[in-house]
């Protein structure tokens, strides 16, 4: 759950937010704001080599018909696969000093392998370019959605 | 298809929202209590042949942030073994390279498969780090060879703690950062050390610069015209490199084994013109720095040479100065010829830098 305070009186339509690390901080591990860090797993041996924080990271396994299954790990990073993403709430919430507001979001986390075949290729990080690409734009496009807004 | 999700981590998310809306409407200044001393912040001296360097405002160098970094950059304590340093695989007298092809004095022992380059001049390397550029800037990619199991493999909280354990570090780390050690402050401490690593006092800069009446042999002369007709479009400038990624010729098949690390550039850029691209090493020094290329497979510039006479290979991205041959492959040069140019390149060593006790193991006394 993330607390906002501070934000301003009105009526509202829609979020925005951001899926990643903006690229002044993504480019230099040095500055490290809020809960940056090279610890927690937040950046790993293998992305420091492009210099990057993981943006987003599914792990599982994967199985299909009577094969045995693997290991599945999707993971996104790079400047390039930083997303925005604006969501229409359903009715405008207006914010005010008088009482709290809150907005649940869903994150379908199946959405976000959309078109990618994840049997195939088990193991997505930096060197799969094309379906880090794929699997950032479902981020941006499709995992997201309004639960409630009151 | 049956997807099984383990876990997820999409915590990032966050970020944004923190910069654009809290910082903005809560900014709470701490309170300081007693005014602590200030390091004396530092330009680089740079030679007058030389460009200006650029400078990153996110840290800026003092005296004792160069001085810190140098502590750190000759400490064991940096690997978990508390055995190896960066300077165990970059060492001043060969101009902070190795010596050798491919190292396997990482903690793991298994031979890295890329040679380790030279430091020096590095405050004008801002296209990117590494042979292929992956890493952004200095204070980004210390904690690649600090964690790399191949490398330090170093735990950053280990480290962390057993620097704390040394006052006179506790005591360098406040005055530099005004703050207790901290990993992000060893990565920026190392990196102001290395952008102070200036190496521009060879024969040929004190001959350019009309010092101590120094004088380029005829030989040397014909050497340096020949580099700046067939070298100096990538090995160019004062600096002797672009800093930019180039296919000189040395292979034409590009395997994606080990994460694409014998592709080059196009490991970072995933741009197929990128492939098997370098980053255009210095010729500074060059006579100090053998064995050669981002493999280690040249031991002598003689063997160099005639790569580019003789064994450039053609490939979709071959670089078009690659073709001086009449439009054929290679970089023709007589016998005579490369005899000049090897006499030229030996007026670029620093024996100054490699000799300096300034930039020397600080630990040794
Ligand atoms: C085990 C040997 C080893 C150790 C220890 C090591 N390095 Fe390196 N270093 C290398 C190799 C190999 C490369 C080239 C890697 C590549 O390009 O993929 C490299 C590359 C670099 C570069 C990039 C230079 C350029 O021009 O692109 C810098 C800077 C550097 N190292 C600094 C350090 C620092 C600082 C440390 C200590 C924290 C360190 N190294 C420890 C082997 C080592
Ligand atoms: C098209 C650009 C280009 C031209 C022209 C060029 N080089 Fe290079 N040179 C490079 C690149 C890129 C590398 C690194 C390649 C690699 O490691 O894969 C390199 C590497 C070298 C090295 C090895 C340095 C080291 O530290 O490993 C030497 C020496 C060298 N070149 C000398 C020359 C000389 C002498 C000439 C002229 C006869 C020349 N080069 C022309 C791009 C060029």
């Amino acid at each position: 759950m993330i607390q906002l305070s501070g934000v301003p009186v009105g009526d509202y339509k829609s979020i925005k937010f951001s899926v990643g690390v903006e690229s002044r901080y993504n480019d230099n591990l040095s500055l490290q704001i809020g809960e940056l860090s090279q610890l927690n797993g937040m950046t790993n041996i293998s992305w420091m080599w492009m210099t990057s924080y993981i943006f987003t990271s599914v792990g599982g396994t994967v199985k299909s018909g009577a094969s045995a299954p693997k290991n599945m790990l999707v993971e996104t990073g790079l400047n390039t696969n930083y997303k925005t993403v604006t969501i229409n709430l359903p009715t405008n919430i207006r914010i005010s000093s008088v009482k709290d507001s809150e907005i649940v979001l869903k994150a379908d986390v199946e959405k976000a392998l959309d078109g990618v075949d994840v049997f195939a290729n088990p193991i997505v990080g930096a060197s799969k370019a094309t379906i880090m690409a794929q699997v950032a734009t479902n981020y941006a496009t499709k995992v997201f959605t309004v639960a409630s807004a009151r | 298809m049956m997807i099984k999700i383990k876990y997820v981590n999409l915590k990032r998310i966050t970020i944004l929202l923190w910069l654009s809306l809290l910082i903005v409407s809560c900014k709470k200044e701490p309170l300081v209590e007693e005014e602590l001393p200030l390091p004396s912040f530092v330009k680089l001296a740079v030679p007058s042949n030389l460009p200006t360097a650029p400078e990153d405002p996110d840290n800026p160098l003092s005296k004792e942030g160069i001085e810190l970094g140098r502590r750190l950059f000759y400490d064991t304590r940096l690997s978990a073994s508390n055995r190896i340093s960066c300077a165990s695989c970059h060492h001043q007298e060969l101009a902070f390279t190795d010596g050798v092809a491919l190292n396997d004095k990482g903690e793991s022992r298994k031979v890295l498969h890329r040679h380790s380059p030279a430091l020096f001049n590095l405050a004008w390397a801002n296209k990117g780090l590494f042979w292929d550029g992956g890493s952004t800037n200095l204070e980004s990619q210390a904690f690649a060879p600090i964690t790399s199991p191949d490398e330090m493999h170093q735990d950053l909280l280990i480290m962390e703690s057993e620097l704390k354990q040394i006052p006179d570090y506790v005591q360098r780390f406040k005055l530099v950062f005004q703050d207790e050690i901290k990993s992000k402050y060893v990565a920026k401490a190392l990196a102001q050390f290395q952008r102070s690593l200036i190496s521009a006092n060879s024969k040929y800069d004190k001959y350019i610069r009309k010092e101590d009446n120094i004088q380029l042999s005829t030989l040397e002369l014909q050497g340096l015209s020949l580099v700046e007709k067939k070298c100096k479009g990538c090995h160019s400038g004062e600096l002797f490199t672009d800093y930019a990624y180039h296919n000189n010729g040395l292979d034409s098949m590009f395997s994606d084994e080990h994460e694409g690390i014998y592709q080059g550039r196009y490991r970072v850029t995933f741009n197929p013109l990128d492939l098997g691209k370098f980053k255009t090493p210095s010729l500074r020094n060059v006579a100090l720095t053998a064995p050669y290329m981002h493999d280690g497979r040249f031991n002598t510039l003689n063997e160099v040479l005639n790569h580019y006479m003789n064994h450039v290979k053609v490939s979709v991205s071959t670089d078009q100065l690659m073709y001086q041959n009449n439009g054929e492959a290679g970089i023709p040069m007589s016998i005579q010829e490369k005899e000049a140019i090897i006499a030229f390149l030996n007026t670029l060593s620093d024996f100054d830098f490699i000799n300096n006790k300034s930039i020397s193991n600080p630990h040794n006394k």
